[in-house]
């Protein structure tokens, strides 16, 4: 290995940009230069610190490489990944994939295609902060110890985590014209989310943070609300399951959002299955269509995506500029793959899905004044176990977590059993009676796998939503969880 | 002193010498480790082996798609000499006279007749028949003949035996399976050469199929069994044809309607026979190209590099299907169009299916046939592969570049440029519109596609399905004999 995997703190956590170059320079020295190859050298960084009932349970820190060799030669296509980078491994893997690629186009006629030029591809990513990449377990540790002291001296159980990502990706492409492709792209997260219960379970309450900047976590406030909502949250009631007017508070209007932004594929709504955004057939022009340039949410709500907002960390990325999906409540665009825009639209420039968003609101009011003016309904702090249930109405049924409380005559009378609810999102973003304003909300990152580099568009950076005060809201069930 | 050392220095230098080479085995290499194939404790494991190396063996020594059909391999090629040993290694310790039940009996019997066991597999099948119901009898035998039906190479006697006793015991339950039974023999004898066989069994079927009720011939299912043997009886009827397109196209056409649609649908008109005998309307299009390679047919495409072709400026262009000669005219569109894309992607894009095997067969008439004039006709779709879009002009060089150059079609290659409009609003979807040549062609003649042949008047004289078929390809070639004999006599008398 030449600069990765030292167990020593002082090793870095990434192949350095020179390393990085090298191995691509190498394997481009070891394949043909014939036909497309693809070349992608990508290592990542994972650290994190757990604890649960105030005490830290694990401390760890992942890294590693992976490198993936593409060569298509005549249509016959061979790619292979690897985690090592010295010279041999590399000469291995390259002659390997050269074997395969000769082999197959001298052998399997089937697999020959058009030779056309390739999609021009994004440029890279660059969501990338200091901070996070410098965070060390020591840090966490203190953190960690901060906040287990604070619930130990109230009394309460405190369990957590805190996570810090790292990836950075060194590509090269080269087209069945010769025509040569680097791009490079970095980027980072960090989170932190942490429950605080009462020791006889009769009460729970969270609150989490997400950023691709560890500056933006506030490990303070996060006790703080988790410790609040935990003490208000004691003792609930139990309410008769209805209708309720419902206060949601950002993080429980996030999971509602990206359901949304799931079914905004534009294949599939396009197409005859069933789907929240078709409109049907049109017998006039053969095709079938979408809900586009129709309302699907409020008038007063916008849900898009800003790849230069600080908040959602500035990316690098070329010809991906801010992508507005529901303008006003109008469904204007939806997003898909470079297949479905070439045969469809000839375009160019087909909208890739993009995995950060922002719904922002108009006319916007704070959470107390919505507490203020509401006269009997309830404020929900998050949701969990969400899941979808019918894919046309896109109807999805969880439980409420961590902080559920009953609102009378304008103030929080009392806290109230957790609900199962069943409703829809699209039910829910056209009954809107106030909004917030939009704020980050807590993002559960996925494993390193998702992390990837590859294509560069899978930088999960921010999801930004307001509170809603939204009408008939359908709790369905009580549940005995706290 | 002095000895010992040099003692010592020699043992050294020796052990260096005779150490084994450190062939150091990279994660990237195959180990260097023969199986034992004995020492196989399941069946499976020895079917799995089998398959294994005769995988190696097809991917080391594999047969063009252009030299034959892949049917033909599997019906005649044996499996390599290494799979059967193999096989007879791993099988040699497994005690057959245990296995009673019908699943495992086809697993081993398929184990054995690739191991070329076939009397074991025989005096299996044969135990577990005696030992079993009647109905399950006649299970195993269904079983025993797809195991022979399957087996590379095909075990043609024993499987039209096993056909041959099950029709005999009465085992179809109606004439569509009868017919289809006869059908099997027919072609599995006809592909091993015994063509006697092959005609006995190929009129056994069609008369079948003459015995069921009109209506059931031609409605759905029993709509599709007629047209399944629709090729079998052209074959069977294949001197007649060729004889009658060598009077004349119309004579032909009577035929055709008589003896092949008459016979296989009743008194009813269907389809393909329609366009015998109907003219092409002129073929017209935006951009033409045509191949220009001294070597046209053979024998794989893009092996050798592009082949030469040009562009036709207005003054170059000939009248097309070009009157006084024989013409195949076919048409690439849709889905040529969509195999291609996405090029970055070829696990869904490979370039396959019937617009492969179509220019194989084009590419191979023309070849036998230097005479045969070949138009091609496809239109633009506003992008390929996984290119940005093309304007027209761009795209119809990329078609050309592609079909003539990349596939080395021998012939003429005519791209429309395909109007459209796009839907309003946020949607902007393309929509394509009809291409007025193929409108005049549907309109004048039927579907625009397969391969149709064109006699010297412009006049229709055969349609193949979708031009891909083998059998197709061989009625093709025969009424080509026959129509070029037709042509060069009329030639000398003139």
């Amino acid at each position: 290995m030449r600069d990765l995997l030292k167990k020593d703190e002082a090793a870095p956590r990434l192949l350095s940009e020179a390393t990085s170059k090298q191995v691509v320079a190498d394997v481009k020295a070891f394949c043909g230069t014939e036909g497309v190859l693809d070349i992608m050298v990508q290592s990542w960084w994972n650290s994190g610190q757990r604890w649960a009932r105030n005490r830290a349970s694990l401390t760890s820190d992942q890294r590693d490489v992976e490198v993936m060799i593409m060569r298509q030669l005549r249509g016959a296509q061979v790619r292979v990944y690897l985690n090592q980078v010295d010279t041999e491994s590399l000469r291995g893997a390259s002659a390997l994939v050269n074997y395969y690629a000769e082999n197959n186009a001298r052998n399997q006629g089937d697999d020959l295609v058009l030779q056309v030029p390739r999609w021009p591809t994004s440029s890279g990513i660059d969501v990338w902060s200091e901070k996070t990449f410098a965070h060390t377990e020591t840090e966490s540790g203190r953190v960690v110890h901060t906040l287990t002291q604070q619930a130990e001296a109230q009394g309460f159980l405190s369990a957590g985590y805190i996570a810090a990502n790292a990836a950075y990706a060194v590509t090269y492409e080269r087209d069945d014209f010769g025509r040569e492709t680097h791009k490079s792209g970095r980027a980072t997260q960090a989170q932190c989310s942490a429950t605080v219960r009462h020791p006889k379970g009769t009460g729970s309450g969270w609150a989490g943070q997400a950023s691709f900047d560890l500056h933006r976590v506030d490990f303070t406030n996060i006790a703080t609300v988790a410790f609040d909502k935990c003490l208000k949250s004691i003792d609930p009631v139990r309410l008769e399951p209805g209708r309720y007017q419902t206060i949601l508070e950002p993080q429980a209007v996030e999971p509602f959002v990206d359901a949304v932004m799931r079914q905004l594929r534009r294949r599939f709504a396009e197409r005859q299955n069933p789907h929240p955004f078709k409109l049907g057939y049109d017998q006039a022009v053969g095709r079938v269509r979408s809900k586009l340039g129709l309302q699907v949410l409020d008038r007063r709500l916008s849900l898009f995506h800003n790849p230069m907002d600080p908040l959602s960390g500035t990316h690098r990325e070329d010809g991906v500029n801010e992508v507005c999906w529901v303008k006003d409540g109008i469904l204007t665009t939806m997003w898909d793959d470079y297949d479905y825009a070439l045969a469809e639209l000839d375009s160019p420039n087909p909208i890739r899905n993009r995995r950060s968003f922002v719904l922002s609101g108009t006319a916007t009011t704070t959470m107390d004044e919505m507490i203020r003016t509401m006269k009997r309904g309830l404020l929900v702090t998050r949701v969990s176990a969400v899941e979808g249930i019918d894919q046309t109405s896109l109807l999805h049924t969880g439980f409420t977590r961590d902080g559920l409380w009953l609102v009378e005559n304008g103030k929080i009378t009392k806290a109230v059993r957790n609900f199962r609810w069943t409703e829809s999102p699209l039910f829910i973003f056209n009954n809107v009676e106030e909004i917030g304003p939009t704020v980050p909300t807590f993002i559960r990152y996925p494993n390193r796998g998702s992390f990837s580099m590859r294509n560069f568009q899978n930088a999960l950076t921010a999801h930004m939503v307001p509170a809603l005060k939204v009408n008939d809201f359908s709790f369905t069930s009580t549940i005995d969880a706290i | 002193m002095h000895n010992t050392k040099l003692i010592l220095t020699m043992l050294v230098t020796m052990t260096v010498c005779v150490a084994p080479s450190a062939s150091a085995q990279t994660l990237f290499s195959r180990p260097d480790t023969t199986p034992n194939y004995a020492k196989y404790q399941y069946i499976d494991q020895c079917l799995s082996a089998i398959d294994r190396l005769t995988r190696e063996a097809d991917y080391k020594d594999p047969i063009w798609r252009d030299t034959a059909h892949y049917d033909l391999i599997r019906l005649k090629r044996p499996l390599p000499a290494n799979a059967i040993t193999a096989g007879q290694a791993c099988l040699a310790r497994f005690n057959f006279d245990t296995i009673n039940t019908l699943p495992r009996a086809r697993e081993a019997g398929e184990a054995l007749l690739k191991a070329a066991r076939d009397d074991d597999a025989l005096r299996l099948y044969r135990r577990l028949m005696d030992a079993v119901s009647e109905e399950d009898r006649q299970r195993a035998i269904f079983s025993l003949r797809r195991l022979y039906e399957e087996a590379r190479p095909m075990r043609v006697a024993a499987a039209k035996e096993l056909h041959e006793r099950w029709l005999a015991d009465g085992g179809h339950d109606s004439l569509a399976t009868m017919m289809q039974a006869y059908h099997q023999i027919a072609e599995m004898t006809k592909a091993v050469g015994d063509t006697a066989s092959a005609r006995r069994a190929g009129w056994a079927a069609v008369e079948a199929n003459d015995r069921r009720p009109v209506e059931e011939r031609n409605t759905g299912q029993g709509l599709q069994r007629t047209w399944s043997i629709k090729n079998l009886l052209e074959w069977l009827t294949a001197d007649e044809a060729a004889d009658s397109v060598s009077r004349s196209t119309a004579s032909y056409g009577t035929f055709v309607q008589t003896k092949i649609y008459g016979r296989l649908f009743g008194d009813t008109l269907r389809g393909r026979g329609a366009s015998l005998g109907r003219i092409v309307p002129d073929i017209s299009g935006d951009f033409m190209y045509r191949f220009s390679s001294e070597s046209p047919s053979h024998p794989a495409p893009a092996k050798e590099g592009l082949a030469s072709y040009r562009p036709l400026s207005n003054d170059q262009r000939t009248r097309l299907p070009v009157p006084g000669r024989i013409n195949a005219v076919t048409f690439l569109n849709g889905g040529c169009h969509e195999d291609t894309r996405p090029a970055n992607n070829p696990g869904r894009s490979n370039l396959s299916g019937r617009c492969w095997e179509k220019i194989s067969t084009l590419r191979r008439l023309k070849h036998k046939f230097p005479d045969l004039e070949i138009t091609v006709v496809t239109h633009t779709f506003g992008s390929l592969g996984s290119a940005p879009p093309f304007e027209p002009a761009r795209e119809a060089d990329t078609l050309a570049k592609f079909f003539l150059g990349f596939h080395r079609i021998p012939g003429t290659l005519v791209v429309s440029t395909t109007p459209y409009f796009r839907l309003a609003g946020f949607d902007n979807r393309r929509v394509d519109e009809p291409i007025a040549y193929e409108e005049n062609f549907y309109q004048a003649v039927g579907k625009p596609e397969g391969i149709y042949l064109v006699d010297e008047t412009g006049a229709v004289f055969y349609r193949s399905a979708g031009g891909g078929n083998p059998e197709d390809e061989l009625i093709m070639e025969r009424l080509l004999r026959a129509v070029y004999s037709r042509v060069r006599k009329q030639e000398a008398t003139n």
